[in-house]
């Protein structure tokens, strides 16, 4: 029961990501007041971000731990969840230096920030009790509320970073109340002690599980964008620099949907009790369907090209929560389990690397406050080729063509539906992501056939950290696309000891 | 049970009467050091001199401001005076007995003190009344940020002697040494540093700027009249009371003493405290608001901090055993 | 006995100052009374003997959050204009109903069985995992147990906490100040 720690090996992700944070901070202290030098400080956060990446990389295969007396657990998925986000972090900082220096809005705060809300990202990734969940859910959820609202001028990031937080604060507090009726259900937080509840639970306790359970799922549709929560996505991923969009689009729905896997399947998955898988899975089907068909029809209307990403992260989380539907019954589906976690990292490659395209011509348009019309793309391929190139890789596999990291990812999460007994689901789904081509192909049609209606550049600012980010991320679509073999240590190795 | 209650009844009477004296105390000792008489008509050496005060008091008039919240404007002043007499139920009168006994009885007294805060805000508020607000403003301020220094003074004998129970810290030291004494190292200065906030959060000179009369009339008191202004008035000097017996008992120890061990030893430390405490106030000018804040959060805060790791380094060198 | 009356005082005590956090239109007033509600609670907790969740309730909640609440509703100074009339809308009748047919739901299905049957193993069996974790002669609520299960059962939450606090406080700070 006393704290060992060698408890700390296994966070350790989250603890370099903290200390890294903590660095950061620290050295802001020792600037010159007058115009300091701040170059060195995305490059100081990408290197802890890939000490990180490295260090749970190398865990991957080790047996699975349970750390804290419960309160956490080092087992697969949540060592692949943590390097996904170290991953994200890495590009999405290296993608925010040249854009905050363009905008001189660059502060150590900002990539602390960061860093600690992918500490919390990776402890919401190995949470096994419900405190714990909670605590690194508002970790990550503050500090990314803040890096939305870090260009404070302009009433767009206000009203994005103010919506995002009363509403993030609304789930939340959803969460806890499910958190305290599973505690009522259960007498403890812990994951484990309310799979016991669960499978116990008799006529009266079942109403207490049941309302928990809903309420649990209810707080991290929220957090992951799904049907009827998604209110909120448009307007912060609006108003939100960039950057931290890719950062919240690729990080947030990883950490989220990792812990969403475990509540439900770690917690509530018992198939012999009453309301067992059977209970949630229905929910989750509807979720997924509604949220699927939502987002990908609100996309098509859209002129921004931003807030048509806004609406595609939507679709994508529809797509995700039919992996967690297919997943259901008391040990994962195992190809479900391997469909979600390969399904995060390409999306994260793929978001990352839009929105970084993105950032570079919203450096240009931000001081005048413009919104990125789909016309300010037009010539995008005469003046930056490779820029176009890029935008229509992760365009096409946004939409999950081949031989894209999207296609494999969507591949294997219909399949996994399909062996599920999904059919209907997995066919809605490969139908709503058809309609999805259309808005995805006409960002590729403005950018290749449209001439550019204004006679400066498109893009501007320095694009060295950016341009090798986003080469990065091209070379991750398509390595995933093409040889997505190469990842079956990073999705194989994230069922070990997961909903055990 | 009928001995705990009246026993908080003898306490309560017992606080209130010395409160009334020091009244008395105070106005004879200040005019000795400004080297006047002070009052000496009323009864012998002017002894009856608060009873004199309070029957005044109850004769007046209590006026209500316009505009003035009537509920809150009532209800300030009486809640003043219970919180400030509910810590007085927490201090150890002689060995093992006090009104209430609890394992976070060190707690239990700072909280109460803190909780203080909320009528004298509510009493600033409800005058509708500009001095009122800005002193009721001052004082929480004050209050909130020097309740954080007086927890890590407090926290100083509860390390040392492993209890937050007042009683076993007054035992501890009875078997021990006294902590204002020994360990010289976390103990004297932690003395200083509770006597300092503990100054701080009754509001008295150096630290009385929320009444700082040149500036804001009266502070919070500024609309209230009789009794109710009594009230207020009567709370500050017991919060003064019961703070200088709970410093008494947490760094001077308590009941203990040569002789015969008892309430007579608390009495009369809680009687040099208090004079202390008065002494200070008639010497001294008081501070500006942000020299104040400065003092609690860059000084005395990090002392504190620095007073728990000591504490903390000597618990474990293992000499007090 | 007394106890009984005690807890029937608290307990109204703390419905009513609840209401009134939500019925009252002077947001002051809200504020007051929720340290109020919050002042009953604490008294709730020392009937069960939990005088440390007790005081904690009082120092932090009554004592230093409330207090700041107070101060930035003060600060705001919001005038009854400000505050719109009220009005009764059909909504709110709806609302009102639901609210309080969900709530009773769940306490007439959920609570009601559930607690019997908690109550017939689940508390014994919780009651005795607190007696494990807990010191012997520590009983429940006391400055041991709730240390122990503080620093040994929930260290991680515990130190997770900190970390939550500082990203508050850069945030905060950042978001806040007037130039970066």
């Amino acid at each position: 029961m006393n704290f060992n720690p060698n408890d700390l090996v296994g966070i350790l992700p989250a603890v370099i990501l903290t200390l890294g944070g903590c660095a950061l901070m620290t050295t802001e202290v020792f600037l010159r007041k007058d115009g300091p030098d701040r170059r060195y400080q995305p490059f100081l956060a990408a290197v802890f971000g890939l000490i990180a990446l490295y260090v749970s990389l190398s865990q991957l295969g080790d047996p699975s731990a349970t750390l804290f007396a419960g309160a956490a657990v080092a087992d697969g998925i949540g060592r692949s969840i943590s390097a996904v986000v170290s991953g994200t972090l890495v590009l999405s900082v290296l993608l925010a230096a040249g854009y905050l220096e363009t905008l001189s809005a660059s502060r150590g705060e900002f990539y602390a920030l960061a860093l600690f809300s992918a500490a919390g990202m990776c402890l919401l990734s190995q949470a096994t009790d419900l405190i714990v969940v909670f605590i690194a859910l508002e970790v990550m959820s503050l500090a990314v509320y803040s890096l939305t609202a870090w260009l404070r001028k302009g009433t767009k990031p206000a009203e994005a970073a103010f919506k995002y937080f009363v509403l993030g604060s609304f789930a939340s507090a959803i969460f806890l109340y499910g958190a305290a009726l599973a505690f009522g259900a259960a007498g403890s937080t812990r994951i484990a002690d309310l799979a016991l509840a669960v499978r116990n639970a008799n006529a009266g306790s079942s109403m207490l599980v049941y309302a928990a359970g809903a309420l649990l799922t209810v707080g991290f549709a929220f957090k992951v964008a799904a049907f009827p929560f998604h209110m909120w996505v448009p307007d912060v991923y609006d108003g939100a620099p960039a950057p931290v969009t890719g950062f919240m689009a690729a990080g947030v729905k990883a950490a989220a949907f990792a812990t969403l896997a475990r509540i439900l399947i770690g917690g509530f998955g018992d198939v012999g009790a009453s309301m067992g898988p059977h209970g949630w899975q229905s929910l989750i089907v509807l979720l997924a369907g509604a949220t699927m068909l939502v987002g990908n029809v609100l996309a098509v209307p859209q002129r921004s090209v931003k807030r048509m990403l806004a609406y595609s992260s939507i679709a994508h989380a529809g797509y995700l929560l039919v992996s967690i539907a297919a997943m259901a019954g008391s040990e994962p589906r195992q190809d479900a389990v391997f469909g979600l976690v390969f399904y995060l990292a390409s999306y994260a490659a793929t978001v990352i690397g839009a929105f970084g395209i993105v950032a570079l011509i919203e450096r240009k348009l931000a001081p005048t406050g413009a919104s990125d019309d789909l016309t300010t793309w037009g010539g995008l391929a005469q003046k930056h080729p490779l820029l176009a190139a890029a935008m229509s890789l992760f365009m096409l596999s946004l939409a999950g063509v081949p031989p894209t990291a999207g296609f494999m990812g969507k591949l294997g999460i219909f399949r996994a539906a399909i062996e599920a007994g999904l059919v209907p689901l997995a066919i809605f789904g490969v139908l709503t992501s058809a309609a999805g081509l259309y808005y995805y192909l006409r960002v590729v049609v403005y950018i290749y056939m449209v001439p550019s209606t204004k006679p400066e550049p498109v893009v501007g600012g320095r694009m060295l950290t950016a341009g090798v980010a986003l080469a990065a991320c091209a070379v991750l679509v398509i390595w995933m696309g093409v040889q997505p073999g190469a990842f079956a240590t990073l999705t194989q190795s994230s069922l070990a000891g997961f909903g055990k | 049970m009928i001995f705990a209650a009246s026993l908080a009844a003898a306490v309560v009477i017992v606080v209130l009467s010395a409160t009334a004296l020091a009244l008395w105390y105070e106005r004879k000792l200040a005019a000795r050091m400004q080297t006047r008489i002070g009052p000496q008509f009323v009864g012998p050496i002017g002894l009856f001199q608060p009873v004199a005060d309070l029957l005044k008091l109850v004769q007046k008039e209590e006026i209500v401001p316009m505009g003035a919240d009537r509920v809150l404007f009532a209800l300030a002043p009486p809640l003043t005076v219970i919180f400030a007499l509910a810590a007085a139920a927490f201090v150890p009168l002689w060995p093992g007995v006090a009104v209430v006994r609890s394992d976070v009885g060190v707690l239990l007294v700072i909280g109460f003190g803190g909780l203080a805060m909320v009528p004298v805000w509510m009493a600033g508020w409800a005058s509708f009344n500009k001095y009122a607000l800005l002193g009721a403003m001052r004082a929480v301020a004050q209050s909130i940020s020097y309740g954080v220094p007086l927890v890590l003074a407090a926290m100083v004998p509860v390390i040392l002697a492993g209890t937050m129970d007042l009683d076993g810290i007054t035992q501890f030291q009875a078997t021990h040494h006294w902590f204002g004494l020994w360990p010289i190292i976390p103990g004297l200065p932690a003395f200083i540093l509770f006597l300092l906030a503990m100054l701080a959060e009754s509001n008295r000179i150096p630290f009385d700027i929320p009444e700082a009369e040149s500036e804001l009339v009266a502070g919070v008191t500024t609309e209230y009249t009789g009794m109710q202004f009594g009230f207020v008035y009567l709370a500050e000097y017991v919060h003064t009371v019961v703070g200088a017996a709970i410093g008494s008992v947490m760094f001077l120890g308590g009941w203990d003493g040569p002789f015969a061990p008892g309430l007579h030893w608390l009495l009369l430390k809680t009687l040099c405290l208090f004079t202390f405490i008065y002494w200070i106030r008639w010497t001294l000018v008081r501070l500006r608001a942000d020299q104040l804040m400065t003092l609690c959060w860059k000084w005395l805060v990090p002392a504190g901090l620095g007073l728990v790791f000591l504490s903390a380094a000597w618990n474990q060198t293992g000499w007090s055993r | 006995m007394a106890e009984t009356i005690l807890f029937y005082i608290f307990a109204i005590g703390v419905l009513f100052a609840g209401a009134q956090v939500v019925l009252r239109r002077n947001p002051v007033h809200g504020a007051l009374s929720l340290v109020a509600c919050f002042f009953f609670l604490a008294g709730t907790y020392v009937l069960l003997a939990a005088h440390l969740i007790a005081i904690l309730q009082i120092m932090v909640y009554a004592g230093a959050v409330m207090v700041l609440f107070v101060f930035v509703i003060m600060l705001l100074n919001l005038k009854d204009e400000e505050l719109g009339t009220p009005r009764r809308t059909i909504w709110k009748g709806i609302g009102l109903v639901s609210v309080v047919g969900a709530t009773g739901a769940v306490a007439w299905r959920g609570l009601g069985s559930a607690y019997d049957s908690v109550l017939a193993h689940g508390a014994a069996t919780q009651l005795t995992d607190m007696a494990k974790h807990t010191l012997p002669g520590a009983p429940f609520g006391s400055l041991k147990a709730v240390a122990h299960a503080v620093y040994l059962n929930s260290v991680l939450p515990f130190e997770l906490t900190s970390l939550l606090l500082l990203v508050a406080v850069v945030g905060a700070v950042v978001v806040a100040k007037g130039k970066i």
